[in-house]
């Protein structure tokens, strides 16, 4: 009979028994959700990587290499196997007649259905595929990778068999069918680099007078290499040691093709078994996994809150229990029964959601990375791990309250009479709060009573706060991260103060690259600066990634470098280097402290040549860079006159900004002929240089706007801070729920105090808003907290962020908007949250409220 | 709301006018109230009118229907048959919001176990039936919650909280409350009922001067028979039925 009436209490108050079960399952599912996506992807991530035969390293060259060479490094009895390609860099557009151009990286093997290393896959076809078949792409024909395909990167309302405009690198333009959709697993995902990526054969890179040669060699090393290690779980500092290990190699490799004649630029080798993506992949995992975390943790509040709750209301029942002749340990078990069944119940809704949204999660993360995800799992481990959390955490959440309540002799549980549920008026808080009343004297009696109702239940109250503080907290946190990291960036590329930057495949006389670029009549200036990827040769013989190294001229008016120590380039300089702060993160041996003065030897084009550090600077970029004195780079390098690289400075106040209102964009778009200004927009004007280039017979490699630079860089920054704000949207979800549960809770708690309310002339509307300011009142002290403590942790925030994308400590902004808007969102969230137990306050009648016990 | 025409719950025109009708005037009420063992009467076509200054006990033993028919007169519950027109309203058809506005104007409630709100002071007590229904001035509250605790001696105790005072205390503001916007009727539920006798006599003394000094109309339940034998009027309730409605002329002389 005893456990009729736990059914009965289950299905008495439905609504009750659903709060209880969401506190439950909204931590069980978030567990579920993010183990489950990690299990999807841990799944269907390596396998898809290790089908596509990761290449160990790559080097680029700036001559071009042919098959001998490619047969001569695989001979090498450290390499395993080699493959050469060709990757050019063009401009696409897709309108024949327009003038919207694109980025396209070009790639061309010899055969792509043979290629072992990085192998690109055919997804999809024409109905009807060209005669010669679609793979490899026939003459003529292109094959466009499948995350490319999209409208901001130039592909809008492009089908299967519609035709692109390609311009080659000597300028002439060609039409190319798309004839297929090919994937590439080990490409940086082409939303992020914003340049889509391509497949021809060798013919039709004859098409576009490219010589059929390569310029780009894959290599895996030997097994005899790897045969030295043991594998057991690689860290990612063992994956960094091991691709160090592999640059030895590379090192090695790089001779041998110097020797055979080709000039290697730089060689780059990856990390065993990681992707491109690997480092915006672990980021991602370690934040969704705090997110899992927090959202338990907050569901336990969540539960502790309910379960107290819902045994002081069955106080009277347990009492009556005890009267004819319950014994304490009856009614214990009684109760942890009841919270068990509320567990299971929870299980069960929450397995099958979890699986759903652990696969809606990984898919984000397959579009993001761009791999396969093949459909839902589920799998036994998580479910196990959401089981015990279901079922056990509840039961320790409920020990206290059960415990208590049952303890509660038959006179105390019989004795509760009339309003007056929850202690005020006894301590500090509550004294404070009424006395409020003579600070704020236009506050009304119903105003009071909403705020003198919020500090009632003490406990109760922290409780709902921790979860509705804690979204405040991160929320604003992380606006004012954003702001910093904006500010940082644009602080940085504010070291380029130039608007176009052109390289070239290869070195041309600077006066006809500077002259070139002035025959545009909205340049004001161009710079050409020197330009040659560097290696650091270590005191112990080994050698350092690759270092972008800059050679400017002296006095340069397209740079504004960041000086954190020591001095910038001087026109006398021989053999100074200014470093950035980049540069120092890969190198152990050197730190801010100790960097000036340092004798460092850099590796250009194989010459060893050494340098003294007189200047650390800011970096713009997450690489490694060093600048040198032009004249003295063109003394070593031996290209005295020439360069491949021009920083190009444009009058921004005579181009023509593009729509920038909403209205202005819709009208661009309905009407093209309403815009009336002739003047170029920034991106135009870098297109029409690089077609000035080309058709004056220079090579051009690619044309970035600094623009463009910013925001790649910015969305790269942006992912975990929209991860983050996903995280602050699923606590303020937590939080919300815990409020509604609260506020449900404190409304049955005070039905007869509302009913003495009615009684006494109160209206549905003063009822209604009684209730709703308390939770206002509740979700405003939420942001104060949060704001408050936002500032430390914003600050701590951003230097950790600062230094690990940065490396060195950031330009630190509050963001004022983040905590009004904020201010707004909790605000709604707890008016949301309030409505229903506020609207239902309002709706009981005073006989039932007076019956009620 | 002196004569109207309405169609009830069963689609019947029904109309009245009431200009003539006692201050409480209930008529042909029937409450029916459903259980499991088929539908219960709780009252039984009860008939009562109630003139102004009257002080009446309503008597009777658990379940005989005494608090079914002051939930009646307050509005608190409807009636399943017949008409409850208090101070000339028909209050049956009213909605629960405007009712709870009516009654916050035309009636003082006192409870058994006070239900002074805990979070509010004495005063604010008293001063919220005047911000709820908008009665007086709003800087003249305060001092009309002074006026009504001096009425009853608590006026010492005016900015405490209600858990700062005895039960008796609490009770003497909770009369203090009922009186907040100057209603014509007072209804008391057992509101000696958890009182000690020299504290209940006190608030019946209460009681006898607001009906003899302020001429409010009171109807109180007790328990009481010693109470009840006090005042004016005594109508004793069982099954659902008035069994004698006795006037106590004793009580007058």
């Amino acid at each position: 009979m005893r456990w009729k009436k736990v059914f009965r209490d289950l299905t008495s108050n439905l609504s009750r028994t659903i709060l209880v079960v969401v506190s439950i399952a909204v931590g069980v599912i978030a567990i579920g959700m993010v183990l489950g996506s990690q299990a999807i992807v841990e799944r269907d991530l390596p396998r898809d990587f290790q089908a596509i035969g990761p290449a160990d390293a790559f080097a680029i060259t700036f001559t071009n290499f042919d098959d001998d060479i490619v047969r001569r490094i695989e001979a090498m009895p450290e390499v395993e196997k080699a493959e050469g390609r060709r990757i050019i860099s063009v401009p696409f557009k897709v309108d024949p007649n327009g003038d919207d151009w694109r980025n396209l990286q070009l790639s061309a093997a010899d055969n792509f259905e043979t290629m072992e290393l990085n192998k690109v896959a055919l997804e999809e076809e024409m109905a009807v595929p060209p005669k010669d078949g679609t793979w490899p792409p026939p003459e003529g024909t292109i094959v466009i990778e499948r995350s490319a395909l999209s409208p901001n990167l130039g592909f809008a309302g492009v089908e299967l068999g519609d035709s692109i405009t390609v311009k080659a690198p000597n300028g002439k333009e060609r039409r190319l069918q798309i004839v297929g959709t090919a994937h590439e697993l080990n490409q940086f995902p082409p939303q992020l680099a914003q340049t889509a990526y391509a497949y021809v054969s060798f013919e039709t890179m004859e098409l576009l007078s490219e010589p059929q040669e390569y310029n780009q060699l894959l290599f895996t090393v030997s097994e005899d290499f790897w045969a030295q290690y043991e594998f057991l779980n690689l860290s990612s500092e063992d994956r960094t040691e091991l691709a160090a290990e592999i640059s030895r190699v590379g090192e090695l490799v790089q001779k041998e093709m110097e020797a055979a004649g080709a000039t290697v630029l730089f060689v780059f080798a990856f990390p065993p078994g990681q992707l491109p993506t690997q480092t915006i992949l672990d980021g991602i995992s370690y934040l969704l996994i705090a997110m899992g975390v927090l959202s338990l943790l907050l569901s336990i509040f969540l539960i502790i809150n309910t379960l107290s709750a819902i045994l002081t209301q069955q106080v009277r029942q347990i009492g009556i229990m005890k009267a004819i002749g319950a014994r304490t340990p009856q009614l214990t078990w009684m109760y942890f029964g009841l919270v068990l069944i509320f567990g299971m119940i929870a299980l069960v809704i929450s397995i099958p959601l979890g699986v759903v949204l652990a696969g809606g999660l990984s898919q984000l993360f397959a579009t993001i990375l761009n791999f396969n995800v093949r459909g839902f799992a589920f799998n036994w481990n998580v479910a196990l791990v959401q089981a015990a959390i279901s079922l056990i955490v509840p039961i320790l959440a409920a020990i206290v309250p059960i415990v208590r309540g049952t303890r509660t002799t038959v006179r105390e549980a019989i004795s509760e009479q009339g309003v007056g549920k929850g202690q005020f008026g006894t301590s500090y808080v509550d004294l404070f709060v009424v006395g409020l009343k003579a600070i704020i004297p236009m506050m009304k009696r119903p105003a009071q009573i909403s705020l003198r109702n919020t500090f009632r239940r003490k406990g109760r109250l922290v409780l709902t706060l921790v979860s509705l503080s804690l979204a405040s907290l991160i929320f604003m946190s992380i606006l004012s991260i954003q702001a910093s990291m904006q500010q940082t960036l644009t602080e940085s590329l504010g070291i380029f103060s130039f608007d176009v930057q052109t390289r070239f495949s290869r070195p041309y006389r600077i006066d006809r690259i500077v002259r070139q670029a002035e025959l545009n009549p909205y340049v004001t200036s161009a710079e050409s600066w020197g330009f040659a990827g560097a290696r650091r040769i270590r005191p112990d013989d080994t050698q350092s990634g690759n270092i972008i190294t800059y050679a400017p001229p002296a006095d340069a008016e397209t740079l504004n470098a960041i000086i954190l120590k020591g001095r910038w380039l001087k026109s006398d300089d021989t053999n100074a280097i200014v470093v950035t702060n980049d540069f120092l993160r890969a190198e152990e041996d050197l730190t801010e402290d100790n960097i000036l003065g340092q004798r460092i030897t850099l590796n250009i084009s194989g010459d060893e040549l050494e340098f003294v550090v007189v200047g650390l600077a800011r970096g713009a970029q997450p690489v490694a860079v060093a600048y040198v004195s032009l004249d003295y780079f063109e003394r070593v390098t031996d290209q005295v006159g020439v360069a491949q690289f021009v920083a190009i400075k444009v009058d921004r106040d005579r181009l023509s900004q593009g729509p920038q209102t909403f209205s202005e964009q819709i009208q661009a778009l309905t009407d093209p002929d309403s815009v009336v200004s002739t003047a170029p927009t920034i991106d135009e004007l870098a297109s029409q240089l690089e077609t000035s280039y080309r058709d004056a017979g220079f090579r051009v490699e690619e044309t970035q706007t600094i623009d463009l630079v910013n925001s790649i860089l910015t969305l790269i920054y942006n992912i975990p801070i929209y991860f983050l704000l996903a995280m602050a949207a699923l606590l303020g979800v937590v939080g919300g729920l815990g409020l509604m549960g609260t506020m449900s809770i404190n409304v049955i708690e005070r039905l007869r105090e509302i009913g003495v309310m009615r009684a006494i002339g109160a209206s549905d509307l003063s009822v209604l808003g009684i209730i709703l300011l308390e939770g206002v009142v509740i979700g405003f002290i939420s942001w104060g907290i949060g704001a408050i403590l936002s500032w430390p942790l914003s600050i701590w925030l951003t230097r950790l962020a600062g230094t690990l994308l940065f490396s060195s400590a950031p330009t630190y902004i509050f963001s004022r908007a983040g905590v009004v808007l904020w201010l707004f969102i909790v605000i709604f969230l707890a008016i949301i949250s309030s409505f229903l137990p506020a609207r239902n306050a309002s709706k009981v009648t005073v006989r039932e409220v007076l019956s009620y016990e | 709301m002196l004569g109207w025409r309405k169609k009830n719950q069963n689609g019947n025109v029904i109309s009245g006018d009431y200009s003539q009708s006692s201050l409480i005037d209930l008529r042909g009420i029937d409450k029916a109230y459903e259980t499991e063992a088929g539908p219960f009467l709780a009252l039984k076509e009860l008939d009562l009118k109630v003139d102004p200054g009257e002080f009446v006990a309503v008597v009777g033993k658990s379940g005989s229907g005494k608090s079914t028919l002051i939930n009646m007169i307050t509005g608190i519950d409807r009636p399943t048959n017949g008409e409850v027109i208090v101070d000339k309203t028909p209050i049956h058809l009213l909605t629960e919001g405007k009712m709870a506005e009516w009654r916050g104007r035309h009636m003082g409630i006192v409870f058994q176990f006070f239900q002074l709100l805990p979070t509010l002071t004495i005063a604010e007590n008293i001063m919220l039936p005047m911000d709820f229904c908008n009665m007086y001035k709003p800087n003249e509250r305060y001092d009309r919650a002074v006026h009504l605790l001096s009425l009853v001696e608590m006026e010492e105790q005016a900015n405490k909280l209600p858990n700062a005072v005895s039960g008796g205390q609490q009770q003497r503001a909770a009369i203090a409350r009922a009186l907040a916007n100057d209603p014509p009727i007072i209804v008391a539920d057992e509101p000696t009922g958890n009182l000690d006798s020299n504290t209940a006599d006190a608030v019946f003394a209460m009681f006898e001067k607001l009906v003899n000094e302020e001429d409010k109309t009171i109807l109180m339940v007790t328990h009481d028979n010693d109470l009840a034998n006090r005042v004016k009027r005594k109508l004793t309730i069982a099954d659902g039925e008035i069994l004698s409605d006795e006037i106590l002329e004793k009580v007058l002389a």
